[in-house]
């Protein structure tokens, strides 16, 4: 197998692979969804490819206990709670009653208490140009910055400074010249 | 042989590229949320038909429960909604507008919504908005998941058309058996020739 076959056939390989994983939940054998899932890893292991977090997270795409692809309302309930700051989902797979359970950060509650003269510049804010325009020169404000500080890098590098030092020795007249010279130093 | 220059212009020729493995139609991952043609007038129109009149009753000081629509934002409730089976038919039309391009919002939840709509047994209208959406939504009520469900029963007509129009049909190949049960029949009833001499019978499944 030349390079292009062997791409074509991993791929046709991987492919098959994660279609099985899928079709085995509807064929209502739960007990080899596992196997089927292991296998599918170990070939992502062997060809070296690296799989979206989507995919490899335990428990996420798939039950960390059976391996079955979750599917609520099939073979997964989820619900939610709210502790504190946090969210907590919980993910009960119904083949085999494992709980998995995440946690979030709070979406923050921005309730905003709106006054009269704060309405119309809501609904401005809808059109397309308004809302690109602040994006636009936040970025530039950013921009600009980034441009500073580079340039102050650039003026700090030890090469910049030697430069400097030459430039003003040159155009610095005979006065930086004479002090070479052991009278001026001598004065000084 | 060739020169060393030789092979390092062959390699150079050659740029690294991502191919998709992994996505076909069957699964169909990459567009497991349906297409949004034109966002912008997606949001006009929510905005127009729901969020300026929830600002109005917002600003009157209504009681939640006299509202002449309901909204719910609550995953708990939008799950127990969706999955529910014993909603009269009228009922049966929803749409769900959903933040998933916004960071704050948990990606574990996003995840199974798509899944979630295409195997309730209701018609949900699944309608991704673009990035930002949930600060302007926010202004307006309380998303603590980024979620907003509207059966359509309760709005303008012209609303939830046009915004069916906008919005291309789910379509993941592989969820499709999963939403009938299995058929428990072995044998059907049918009929066979009469025996002639020494054939054998045929019998129909």
């Amino acid at each position: 197998m030349n390079r292009i076959q062997r791409e074509k056939f991993r791929d046709r390989n991987m492919r098959q692979k994660y279609d099985l994983l899928h079709i085995k939940s509807t064929l209502n054998t739960p007990a080899l969804s596992g196997l089927y899932l292991k296998n599918f890893y170990n070939a992502a292991k062997r060809y070296d490819l690296t799989l979206p977090s989507e995919i490899v997270d335990s428990d996420l795409k798939f039950c960390g206990n059976c391996g079955v692809v979750h599917v609520p309302l099939y073979n997964t309930d989820i619900s939610s709670t709210i502790e504190g700051t946090k969210e907590m989902f919980k993910m009960v797979c119904k083949k085999c009653q494992y709980e998995a359970i995440f946690e979030n950060p709070r979406i923050e509650s921005a309730k905003v208490v709106r006054s009269k003269s704060n309405s119309p510049t809501l609904t401005a804010t809808l059109t397309p140009k308004s809302t690109v325009t602040p994006s636009l020169t936040s970025n530039k404000i950013n921009k600009n910055k980034a441009k500073d500080r580079a340039k102050k890098r650039k003026n700090n590098s030890l090469n910049n400074l030697l430069a400097n030092k030459k430039k003003e020795q040159n155009n610095g007249s005979s006065s930086s010249l004479s002090s070479l010279t052991l009278e001026s130093f001598m004065k000084k | 042989m060739s020169s060393l220059k030789a092979t390092d212009k062959r390699i150079a020729k050659r740029r690294q590229v991502y191919k998709t493995i992994l996505s076909n139609p069957f699964v169909n991952e990459e567009h497991i949320w349906p297409h949004v043609s034109n966002q912008q007038l997606v949001i006009e129109l929510l905005q127009k038909y729901v969020l300026n009149k929830l600002q109005h009753l917002i600003e009157m000081n209504v009681d939640k429960s006299q509202w002449p629509f309901t909204i719910m934002t609550d995953f708990n409730k939008i799950y127990k909604y969706i999955s529910s089976s014993d909603l009269p038919t009228y009922d049966n039309k929803m749409i769900l507008f959903v933040c998933n391009k916004d960071p704050d919002v948990p990606s574990v939840m996003l995840q199974q919504i798509p899944l979630l709509t295409s195997m309730s047994q209701k018609e949900i209208i699944l309608v991704q908005l673009p990035k930002g959406t949930l600060t302007l939504l926010q202004k307006y009520i309380e998303l603590p998941y980024g979620m907003l469900l509207l059966p359509t029963n309760q709005f303008d007509p012209i609303f939830v058309n046009q915004i069916q129009e906008q919005v291309s049909k789910q379509n993941l190949a592989w969820l499709k058996p999963l939403k009938y049960k299995h058929t428990d029949i072995k044998l059907v009833k049918s009929s066979a020739p009469l025996i002639t001499k020494n054939k054998e019978t045929k019998t129909k499944k």
